[in-house]
């Protein structure tokens, strides 16, 4: 095939690698069905994550066929209670936006729609979490496999 | 500020260890769990006594680095069962304690780093069972 005089201006499935990012959580700990099978069935699963750095969790607006308590839990106990960043969350159909600057719980009865959880700040990185009486994690969004 | 709708849901922190105030509370919306943390800077003797419940508790311990919780500085050292059986727990850790299992006395050894302790229970009361001699 000839040379192509102008070939070179085009650019075929152009890609760069994305930039590093700090990243914005991290995995904590995690109590899920598998963990206890030796010992039995607990209707429970929860876990906890550290957040660094804002963003968006993944979760889309959901609900549970049971019960649920989100929590956030300062992880510097010197500036305890305040949380350390600002989180705003969209609870009920509505996405009726909280803000939680403080360490905070929030019960979420089955059937509450919550999310989406928008981390909006982090001054000093903090816990959070769900906790969920189901031994295995699953929502409108995200049936259990 | 206007009346929310959710904001009842929302129970924020206003002491060192918050919120202390989930303990102990019968009427939450209809939630039968709770939990309640604290954090352990020095070391400290804690539910001095064996006992059970009759329901299922969550015992957890982490480090207080979120980017790594795994980052823990403490020996704990936890009895279960009748006999008394010493567990030391120098990682972060998840213990189930299934209703009915005798646990206890929970001792803080060495605390190098502070640490993070969660307790999470399956009934709006604690309600604690003497181990009876």
């Amino acid at each position: 095939m000839a040379e192509s005089k102008y070939g070179k201006y085009i650019f075929k499935e152009p890609r760069q690698e994305p930039p590093q990012r700090k990243p914005v959580d991290a995995r904590a700990i995690t109590l899920f069905e598998d963990l206890t099978k030796a010992i039995g069935k607990f209707n429970i699963n929860f876990n906890f994550v550290g957040e660094l750095g804002p963003h968006v969790l993944n979760d889309p607006p959901h609900r549970h066929n049971c019960d649920e308590i989100l929590f956030f839990i300062p992880a510097d106990p010197e500036i305890a209670p305040d949380l350390g960043g600002v989180v705003e969350i969209g609870l009920g159909d509505d996405w009726e936006k909280q803000t939680i600057t403080t360490a905070a719980v929030i019960c979420i009865p089955k059937g509450l729609q919550h999310c989406p959880i928008y981390v909006k700040k982090v001054t000093k990185p903090f816990y959070f979490g769900h906790c969920e009486l189901e031994s295995k994690y699953a929502s409108s969004e995200t049936p259990a496999s | 500020m206007a009346e929310t709708k959710y904001g009842k849901y929302i129970i924020k922190g206003t002491g060192k260890n918050s919120p202390a105030v989930l303990e102990g509370l019968k009427n939450w919306s209809g939630i039968q769990h709770r939990m309640k943390w604290e954090y352990i800077s020095q070391p400290v003797l804690m539910s001095e006594k064996a006992h059970s419940h009759d329901f299922d508790e969550f015992m957890c311990f982490l480090g207080l680095d979120p980017s790594n919780a795994l980052n823990f500085g403490a020996e704990i050292e936890l009895s279960l069962g009748e006999e008394g059986e010493k567990n030391i727990i120098d990682a972060a850790t998840i213990v189930c304690i299934p209703k009915g299992l005798v646990h206890g006395p929970l001792n803080f050894k060495k605390i190098g780093k502070p640490i993070l302790f969660c307790d999470i229970y399956l009934s709006p009361e604690y309600i604690s069972k003497p181990v009876s001699k």
